[in-house]
């Protein structure tokens, strides 16, 4: 059987080595070529118990963790008896000995078979803990990868313990072999079809945010543990001070954002992360960037609120924060991450927005791209556009005009400390051209233009990068709206809906502040009527952003914004966000197909893929 | 020798009411500098905000104004960013001790190589007259008038016991033994933490020049600025009047960018190195 796309899912208990198992088998499949999403699925509050961990491959773009799994291997049997209800339709299950096809419950299109994964390890001269290797090299020789691969990566692993990589090497060959000795032949193979992509890279998504940041000349970094931003700060500590920056953990994240000021006004590009309730701390002094235009750019890797909420859950509720939190009508910039090859991408932008336009830039993640481990596909560093900011320097002893008039909203020049006659005081009060204080308010009028100004020269630069797909053969004056992580699962949902014959537009942006107004307005024009925004969170917080954005236009085109949001510490799902937009085509009488839909009738995107390869 | 070429004063009037004490202190860091030497180019002053934390905007060198209680983040970050320049930070008693003692403690504790200079006039004179951390016991403001519930901190004793490596006290009416004590501050490697006893003349009359010069005593030649249970002791001995001077100096302990650099390892090749990183993910 030749798939595009596989969702597999291993089950233990906590020591098992589980997340290993995945870890290999992603890195192996990334090295291959292949597109990789991974997944935890078990909780951080509890220790003991069950761990599973959900990796799926694929040949394209992958888009969400999936759905019902193809493949469950499970190292007990409990794992077996509790993951083979959701198995796929035409689904594996394998388990060790002891339990039966019947006791399972399988249906006659499924399939499930026993190993004795502890067996196999012992019987190479391996320990029993390996495991976890068997099952590793089971899985590569399923799906079609190289054992040798496999081998590398183990060998890696074990680096530090170089008497443990021959056993394991040992246990992850026999594994790889099992398929064909222990099952007698391969009926079971899922195998994916070739892979055509050079070798990947594979990250999470907080790990993204930090390269893109060491990529994009973040030399500086000040930060408090926080979940689930806390990796970002680890990398910055591990790497920032070899390649020339500085790194300070602060007692606070107030510390950290007016350490990153203190440094961003000394010239070096500067970032802090967080998660919600820092960035709650931090909005005095987003106001103190905004105002000062000293640059700074704030990572925030969403979980769910309000309060301390559920700090390794989902959530994607900090857009109202991010767009208003500060006092005062402050300037800033807000990006959101879609996947963990945007935390890399949008890392990147973020730096050179700020220090093009001397604004706060709030890169917004979430939780469920933070540890997902995703492929991203190597970048040619050469061939990234980094903005180089240019210093004032100048022979003249005059006074030096930091505040000094710019056409079109641009930045004016800044002069960094340690310049000989370019001495100036920024400040947070109202200030003059030179920055000193002015509360004058001819001065006032004009600062406060500058700054809007700025807003709108970031909007038009900024704002049509981000592009609407408006099918030429549009059927409902429809589109999909998204972003952050909910984006992905909308980008899947719209497939699916296509091979249901429902073709809409779809508008995914990442920059939300300033609201790309251009693609909104692109959409009308196409004659979209109904906006479904879909959106990790209770009160549809881009929905609100849009409606009162765009208010005119909204009414004057008879447009209606429909949320489609969920906030129960989970990412929405292209299943979810399909339903709602089906029943919102049935409520309205505009879907007209006259058939009856519900869960039964799709089983993930695996499904959507064969679909369409049928069409 | 002052270097009379080099001007660290610029055209703007201090904002200070007729007789604060805070030109005293200001006279005395422009003295300092002076004396330094460096020029104007290559010093910051950081300061949060307050009446004092105003100073930056007085001076004709590089300056940030910033936020209540974070002026001495900011100086971190600067400072760590930019080894390379001079940076002083200041501001009041309720800047450093109630919104930013959190900071306080950090920032000492660290030892950033930062001159502090903290005027403390024990009134919040900025929003006209409310109890601050250094405020007597007993004191009655617009915030307390029924006396102050609260005992007043002594940021000295904060400053030791947080492991300051540089401590030092004077009034803002010896403008010259301010400059003394900050110049020592400027050639410390580490925080040099100055706390200068500076009255607002409008919102707390009570404490004049000639109360704090009656409530202050001068150290003898014979403390031992090295040692530190000399320095408690003096503490300790003054309770009632404050000890004036060179309290306590420690010139062996690594600032924070001394250790920091003695542990890390700068690549010849940074950008070779940031490749190297990226492609080590594939």
């Amino acid at each position: 059987m030749i798939r595009n796309s596989l969702v597999i899912r291993f089950d233990g208990q906590a020591g098992d080595g589980v997340l290993s198992i995945g870890k290999i088998v992603a890195k192996a499949a990334a090295c291959a070529g292949y597109h990789v999403l991974t997944q935890s699925l078990f909780s951080s509050e509890v220790r003991g118990g069950a761990s599973t961990f959900q990796v799926r491959l694929g040949r394209s773009h992958i888009l969400s963790p999936g759905e019902s799994p193809d493949v469950v291997i499970t190292l007990d049997q409990d794992g077996a008896r509790k993951h083979a209800p959701v198995l796929a339709a035409d689904g594996l299950l394998m388990h060790p000995p002891g339990i039966t096809a019947a006791e399972l419950g399988l249906s006659e299109s499924q399939e499930s078979h026993a190993l004795d994964w502890k067996a196999i390890a012992l019987a190479v001269g391996a320990s029993s803990r390996s495991q976890n290797m068997v099952v590793a090299g089971f899985t590569a020789a399923l799906v079609g990868l190289e054992c040798s691969v496999l081998e590398t990566t183990v060998a890696k692993i074990f680096a530090r313990d170089p008497e443990a990589v021959a056993p394991n090497v040992r246990a992850v060959r026999a594994g790889f072999e099992s398929l064909s000795n222990g099952l007698n032949g391969s009926r079971a193979a899922r195998r994916l079809g070739p892979s055509t992509n050079a070798s990947m890279m594979l990250m999470s998504g907080n790990e993204a945010v930090a390269l893109g940041a060491l990529v994009g000349n973040v030399r500086f970094y000040a930060g408090y543990p926080i979940t689930p931003a806390s990796e970002i700060m680890e990398i910055m500590a591990k790497h920032l001070p070899n390649l020339g920056g500085k790194f300070v953990q602060a007692e606070d994240e107030i510390a950290s954002l007016a350490m990153c000021l203190g440094a961003s006004f000394g010239g070096v590009p500067s970032m802090t992360a967080t998660s919600g309730p820092g960035l709650a701390l931090m909005c005095e002094l987003i106001g103190l960037s905004a105002m000062s235009e000293v640059p700074v750019i704030i990572a925030d890797v969403q979980r769910a609120g309000p309060s301390t909420g559920m700090p390794t859950k989902d959530g994607q509720a900090d857009l109202s924060i991010a767009v208003h939190g500060t006092h005062g009508d402050a300037p800033r910039v807000v990006l959101a991450a879609q996947t963990v090859a945007d935390c890399f991408h949008q890392a990147i932008r973020a730096v050179n927005i700020a220090q093009k336009y001397h604004v706060p830039v709030i890169l917004l993640s979430s939780q469920a791209i933070s540890h997902s481990q995703e492929t991203v596909e190597l970048p040619d560093l050469s061939r990234l556009q980094l903005f180089e900011e240019a210093f004032y320097s100048s022979t003249d002893a005059g006074e030096f005009k930091r505040y000094s008039e710019t056409h079109g909203g641009h930045a004016s020049i800044r002069s960094v400390p340690g310049t000989p006659n370019g001495m100036y005081r920024t400040t947070g009060l109202e200030h003059n051209e030179l920055g000193n204080p002015s509360a004058e308010p001819a001065n006032r009028v004009k600062m406060m233009a500058r700054r809007a100004q700025r807003m709108h020269a970031i909007a038009q630069e900024q704002g049509p990068i981000e592009q609407p797909e408006i099918p030429e053969d549009i059927r409902y004056p429809l589109a999909i709206v998204g972003w952050g992580r909910a984006a992905s699962a909308a980008h899947e949902a719209w497939y699916a809906l296509q091979i249901d014959g429902i073709k809409l537009a779809t508008f995914f942006p990442r920059l939300l502040w300033p609201l790309p107004e251009a693609g909104f307005k692109q959409l009308f024009a196409a004659g979209v009527r109904t906006l479904f925004v879909c959106e990790t969170n209770s009160s549809g917080q881009f929905a609100q952003l849009i409606k009162s954005q765009l208010s005119a236009q909204l009414v004057a085109r008879g447009v209606e914004v429909v949320g489609i949001t969920k906030d129960d510490g989970n990412p929405l799902t292209q299943h979810e966000i399909r339903d709602q937009v089906l029943k919102h085509l049935d409520n309205s009488g505009r879907r007209g197909m006259g058939r009856s839909y519900g869960a039964e009738e799709f089983q993930g995107f695996v499904e959507v893929e064969r679909l369409r390869a049928q069409c | 020798m002052s270097d009379d070429t080099l001007c660290y004063r610029c055209s703007n009037k201090p904002t200070w009411c007729p007789g604060c004490g805070d030109y005293g202190v200001l006279s005395g860091i422009d003295k300092a500098l002076r004396e330094y030497g460096r020029p104007p180019h290559e010093i910051a002053m950081i300061g949060g905000i307050g009446c004092s934390s105003r100073m930056p905007f007085f001076m004709n060198t590089y300056g940030f104004h910033s936020v209540h209680g974070r002026g001495l983040s900011v100086a971190t970050g600067l400072k760590t960013a930019r080894p390379d320049l001079t940076v002083i930070a200041v501001g009041g008693d309720g800047d450093a001790l109630a919104i930013g003692g959190n900071h306080f403690f950090h920032t000492i504790r660290r030892n950033i190589d930062l001159t502090y200079v903290l005027m403390d006039n024990q009134i919040y004179g900025m929003t006209k007259g409310q109890t601050a951390p250094t405020s007597a016991f007993g004191l009655k403001t617009k915030s307390s008038p029924h006396g102050n519930p609260d005992l007043p901190v002594d940021p000295v004793w904060v400053a030791l016991c947080s492991g300051a490596t540089y401590v030092a006290q004077t009034l803002s009416s010896s403008p010259n033994h301010v400059a003394q004590l900050v110049l020592g501050g400027l050639k410390h490697k580490g925080i040099a933490f100055i706390n200068v006893h500076s009255p607002c003349v409008t919102f707390h009359k009570g404490i004049t020049k000639d109360v704090l010069k009656e409530a202050s005593v001068e150290i003898s030649a014979e403390h031992d600025v090295t040692s530190r249970s000399a320095a408690i002791n003096l503490l300790l001995q003054n309770e009632v009047r404050f000890p004036i001077g060179l309290i306590y100096r420690d010139s062996e302990v690594a600032s924070f960018d001394q250790r920091v650099d003695a542990t890390t390892k700068v690549e010849t090749n940074p950008r070779s190195a940031l490749e190297k990183l990226v492609a080590s993910y594939a």
